[in-house]
């Protein structure tokens, strides 16, 4: 019984030459899959922060709403339409809030966004013996403050996320 | 047998204010003309949320917690007979938590 051996044949039946051929695709596909998952990480990266930023917009506002709305008096002619834009946009926020953390479970804001909407829509919110409260009140003091833990809490989530 | 009831629907889509003096879609219009008579009615009810432009704290706390607190229903019997649905959790939770924190009164 005879048998051949053949010297350019390394491994598998594939010469150095097919071996390099096949090993440079290789390194070629590989590097594409890292840079498409590096590049698809940033984008993520850039849309939480963009949707960070405007849940912080949102905040702002409702706390600049809160302001005018505490600080006049209930008589004011446009405290009901000041209280149903209060009311939309702490829906507006909790929802955008949820999703980051439906998607993204380092965040866990939850709790701080109930918080939240305690402070602005608790009593004496759309009460009808509400009175005009002085700037440094401590209603506004506690709604402030509970913005600050909510928006730490968002950026808290995002530094978990992405480092 | 599970009878459902739709705030946005049956009561209002901007349901405003504690007491029935804040104006017409209060907490506690809410709690007295629909939420008492449904849950008393039947056996089961799942309250839906969804559907209302935005709920203020007051009338959340005022419909809910106000039935421990006025009404005089124990937390626990609640949490047997009531569902409350929501798209969104802080809502249901805040729910919950003012069932939980209402103490009757005295």
């Amino acid at each position: 019984m005879s048998s051949t051996f053949n010297a350019d044949v390394l491994f598998l039946g594939l010469t150095a030459k097919d071996l390099l051929i096949a090993g440079g695709w290789f390194f070629t596909i590989i590097g594409w899959l890292v840079s498409n998952a590096q590049a698809n990480s940033r984008e993520r990266r850039k849309e939480v922060r963009a949707e960070i930023d405007a849940c912080i917009k949102i905040q702002a506002d409702l706390v600049l709403k809160s302001r005018t709305y505490f600080g006049s008096p209930k008589s004011d002619q446009l405290s009901k339409s000041r209280a149903a834009e209060i009311r939309f946009e702490l829906q507006r926020l909790i929802t955008r809030v949820e999703r980051l953390e439906k998607k993204y479970p380092q965040f866990d804001v939850t709790g701080a966004c109930g918080e939240l909407m305690d402070a602005i829509s608790g009593d004496p919110f759309e009460s009808a013996d509400r009175e005009a409260l002085p700037a440094d009140s401590d209603l506004l003091i506690k709604i402030e403050a509970d913005t600050h833990v909510l928006i730490d809490q968002l950026e808290d989530g995002f530094v978990n996320a992405f480092g | 047998m599970t009878v459902v009831l739709n705030i946005a629907k049956q009561f209002s889509r901007s349901p405003a204010g504690r007491y029935r003096t804040d104006g017409p879609f209060s907490g506690e219009a809410f709690r007295e003309d629909l939420l008492l008579p449904a849950l008393s009615q039947s056996e089961a009810l799942e309250v839906q949320l969804d559907g209302v432009l935005g709920f203020g704290s007051s009338f959340l706390e005022e419909a809910f917690g106000g039935l421990v607190r006025e009404a005089g229903l124990k937390a626990d019997a609640l949490h047997a007979k009531l569902r409350i649905s929501s798209k969104l959790k802080t809502y249901e939770q805040r729910v919950w938590r003012y069932v939980d924190d209402a103490r009757p009164k005295s």
